[in-house]
């Protein structure tokens, strides 16, 4: 970043620097966090960040929620208004939601309309068989 | 044409698709010849960093990247005799490499794509705090394709990393989390740290 100074951002105001002992104060949500140290990534306006994160891949987006607060708070809005729709790569396992804070349980992170693997089979035994005219028996079935 | 100097000559010759490589003439961008006919294909403006530089660049090299300064040339809010485009939040050095950006991918958007994202490559070999100055920039001017290039760099950089790996890379020193929240995090899913 460059040398001090205050840029604004679609109505977000941020100062930068590059320097440890400066206290960087980013807007964040409504609330002003101190920050002492100086991470490029974390130092992005909010709404860059979240479009950072709606970039990761589905696997990576559940080992941001827990690199740092900030990172966090992205990567839930881009849970919602990204990973939700969108279908992940890898999907052979389900995972729990790891940030359970609005209490919805456990979240299968899964492509709403992916093809399970879980059809059972309507054959049963090989017999393939298929009656054309049922009887008016219904037995048969 | 009124002048012959050398530099009008390469910028006519340039307009009408005919380039000199290598001592031959060689022609290429035939998009250049339409836009010679229906008008002065190198109409420049002028953008202003934050350190007050002026850089000159070609108005369709920008129009054609940067929905902000297209949205200002058509609303006609631009004047190209007195104006200059102010630029407060992007500094001289972000603003050279962002025009370099536009301007290669419009004179080479013919070229191969490999060639391309050999260049892109080459392009973003920056430091760490120039690649985020540049995503603030083509963001603020809603540069698309350099906008995607970058986030697609940012998750090469995360793709497949432990959560300590990630936080050296992108220097995250405070994490934010309580020491109770950060031994639970790592009781809970070890895997990921």
């Amino acid at each position: 970043m460059s040398s001090p100074c205050t840029l604004t951002f679609r109505r977000k105001r941020v100062v930068v620097s590059n320097k440890v002992q400066v206290p960087l104060k980013r807007m964040c949500s409504d609330k002003i966090t101190l920050k002492f140290e100086c991470s490029p990534l974390e130092a992005l306006p909010l709404d860059i960040l979240i479009k950072v994160v709606c970039g990761v891949e589905h696997e990576d987006l559940h080992r941001l929620f827990h690199v740092s607060k900030t990172i966090r708070e992205a990567a839930l809005v881009a849970k919602d208004l990204h990973f939700e729709y969108s279908t992940p790569r890898n999907n052979t396992f389900a995972l729990y939601n790891p940030f359970d804070l609005d209490g919805n349980g456990l979240d299968e992170i899964e492509a709403p309309n992916k093809q399970l693997k879980k059809c059972k089979s309507r054959l049963s035994g090989g017999n393939l068989s298929l009656t054309l005219f049922p009887s008016m028996d219904e037995g048969d079935y | 044409m009124t002048q012959l100097d050398r530099l009008s000559v390469y910028h006519w010759l340039n307009a009408w698709c005919i380039k000199p490589v290598g001592g031959a003439l060689v022609r290429q961008e035939p998009e250049y010849i339409l836009l010679a006919l229906m008008g002065s294909p190198l109409k420049k403006i002028m953008l202003c960093s934050s350190e007050k530089e002026i850089f000159s660049v070609e108005e369709q090299v920008m129009v054609q990247h940067s929905v902000i300064i297209n949205n200002m040339i058509e609303d006609g809010s631009y004047n190209h005799e007195e104006s200059k485009i102010p630029l407060d939040c992007v500094d001289s050095k972000t603003l050279k490499k962002v025009i370099d950006y536009c301007t290669h991918h419009t004179h080479h958007h013919n070229d191969n794509q490999e060639d391309l994202e050999a260049w892109d490559a080459q392009f973003l070999n920056v430091d760490s705090n120039g690649l985020y100055d540049l995503l603030m920039a083509a963001n603020y001017l809603e540069i698309r394709n350099l906008l995607d290039l970058i986030y697609g760099t940012i998750k090469n950089m995360i793709k497949g990393k432990k959560i300590d790996e990630i936080r050296r890379i992108f220097n995250i020193k405070d994490h934010g989390f309580t020491p109770e929240e950060e031994e639970q995090n790592r009781k809970e899913y070890p895997h990921f740290y």
